[in-house]
């Protein structure tokens, strides 16, 4: 009779690999064995081709509802499309921390997740639930509940090795006296294990620093949209890119429309652009996109939202899927109760949808999706 | 479809017969076949595989040629004509694995692996990894007769490892 020891290590890969991500913990702690062959990279990548494999008609992208981080599992089919939680973030209690920690903000490059607790003075971890990695990053002094974070990488020279860092937005505008109200950006190594302060100024950005929003990582820069301008912070090079246009007039923006970025796979950045008054939404993707340079590939999707929603997107967080041809934008049910996340699915000759995704419990809480790829980076 | 037959030999003597089209599913018997390195008249000896566990791998051989040959067949299928014949491969297959016992999945795995039959292998570690879903480390544990290793110290070290994790 055979037993699973009979099995050569390899093989055991290959089976441990084919168990859903939501059993890692478990075969971690089943033997030493398991354990040493769950942390092995040969392992992981086994892991990410199954995971890859499962993929071919749903995908995955990594949501943040009711201040929880979730797996979702994404089947944009046209008849009946769903969005739904393959799996929770579940953090073990120790003896420090004995509550399940709330999570304000999620950021997503290259298979690492960057996670803002919510707590009042906010700690940053990065996590890889693949490999389920964690590094805690303390701060220099303290953070800000107003700071923004990004993470990103810097490309060696010669060498396909990258080195993953953690851009900090300084914003300490609630201060209680105007001096420390302070802006300005600080460089988190995660190779090093150190912050530094960087010296960019309101000058190298031509205006006043003092409004950012939360940016977006692609091929480990973070763009930014600046007033009406795309910016990039480039981690090779430890600086931001020349200031590049949007696919519109920068005269057609106004303060209070929604703009927002989004990643198309692992090349191109999205645009989402909705005038306030008129609801006029487009989309649209680049076709180049370099730290110095830009260009936008035709409209992707132009829509009246007068109709369908007729309302302004809070956040206009959404992702697009180039093979449905349609793009879906999560916010809120915008009636009196406001107690529903909703992600909204638009595409072209008037195609829309809704996918009710339960509950909201905070007033102030938004749904936010980030693209996810998994991958074997090691943090 | 014109079939040669030929003949394999499990470790304890049993003969099979199988379709040459069926047997090419194992790699390493498609490469006997291919340096001719088969006597018609000889049956090939498969040293480590038993003739209970080679009669499960002929009948998934011959189960999945048939299959290919449609794929041939109907290279135009749409796409609910390929959705029907695939679920029709998967309950045939869950079937296949319904009523077998871990220890001769453990089998059937060694015997897939050694034979090269990357499909089987897929299928079997696949079936076996259902096992252990959705199941603490004591149920693991129970299951695949595996001893806790873990001291105390070692169990907390993992705890604190894995804080972080999809559950």
């Amino acid at each position: 009779m055979a037993i699973i020891s009979d099995l050569s290590r390899d093989l055991v890969e290959e089976v441990l690999a084919r168990v859903p991500l939501t059993s890692l913990r478990a075969v971690r702690f089943t033997c030493k064995n398991w354990n040493d062959l769950s942390k092995d990279g040969s392992f992981i990548k086994k892991k990410i081709v199954e995971a890859k494999k499962k993929q071919a008609k749903e995908f995955e992208v990594i949501m943040m509802m009711n201040y929880r981080v979730y797996l979702m599992s994404v089947n944009l089919s046209n008849v009946d499309p769903s969005i739904k939680p393959k799996a929770k973030l579940i953090t073990l209690n120790d003896i420090s921390n004995d509550y399940q920690v709330d999570i304000s903000t999620v950021f997503h490059c290259d298979g690492l997740l960057l996670c803002v607790t919510k707590d009042i003075n906010s700690r940053l971890v990065v996590w890889n639930p693949y490999f389920g990695q964690t590094r805690w990053i303390k701060p220099r002094n303290s953070y800000h509940h107003m700071d923004k974070y990004a993470l990103g990488y810097e490309k060696k020279m010669n060498s396909s090795n990258v080195s993953h860092k953690v851009l900090r937005f300084v914003d300490n505008y609630y201060a209680y006296s105007p001096e420390s109200q302070i802006y300005g950006f600080e460089l988190y190594s995660l190779t090093s294990n150190s912050w530094k302060v960087l010296d960019i100024t309101s000058s190298d950005w031509g205006r006043e620093i003092k409004f950012i929003r939360q940016g977006l990582s692609l091929k480990g820069n973070t763009w930014y949209v600046i007033d009406d301008l795309l910016m990039c912070f480039d981690f090779t090079m430890e600086r931001f890119g020349p200031r590049l246009r949007l696919p519109f007039p920068p005269s057609r923006l106004q303060w209070d429309d929604t703009i927002t970025l989004s990643s198309v796979g692992e090349e191109q950045l999205a645009v989402l652009y909705q005038c306030a008054y008129t609801l006029r939404t487009e989309i649209w993707v680049t076709s180049k996109i370099e730290p110095n340079e830009v260009s936008w590939n035709t409209l992707f999707l132009l829509l009246d939202m007068r109709h369908p929603t007729g309302f302004q997107f809070q956040t206009g967080n959404f992702f697009i899927d180039l093979k449905q041809n349609v793009a879906v934008v999560f916010d809120k049910d915008k009636d009196v109760s406001n107690t529903r996340s909703i992600a909204y699915i638009i595409g072209k000759k008037g195609y829309f949808k809704k996918v009710d995704l339960g509950e909201s419990t905070h007033p102030d809480c938004y749904p936010l999706v980030c693209s996810y790829v998994p991958s074997s980076v090691q943090i | 479809m014109s079939s040669n037959m030929i003949m394999l030999k499990s470790s304890d003597g049993a003969s099979f017969e199988i379709e040459e089209a069926a047997a090419r599913k194992s790699k390493i018997i498609a490469n006997m076949i291919e340096v001719e390195c088969v006597d018609e008249d000889k049956a090939i000896p498969l040293q480590n595989v038993t003739g209970n566990i080679l009669a499960l791998v002929i009948e998934y051989c011959n189960k999945h040629i048939v299959d290919d040959d449609d794929d041939v067949a109907t290279e135009e299928a749409s796409e609910e004509e390929e959705e029907a014949k695939k679920k029709k491969v998967d309950d045939w297959e869950a079937e296949f694995m319904n009523s077998m016992s871990l220890e001769t999945m453990f089998e059937l795995l060694l015997a897939a692996n050694y034979l090269n039959i990357k499909s089987l292998i897929d299928l079997v570690c696949q079936t076996i990894a259902n096992n252990i879903k959705d199941k603490t480390p004591e149920e693991v544990r129970k299951i695949f007769s595996i001893e806790n290793d873990f001291t105390p110290e070692e169990e907390e070290e993992i705890r604190k490892e894995n804080a972080w994790a999809f559950g």
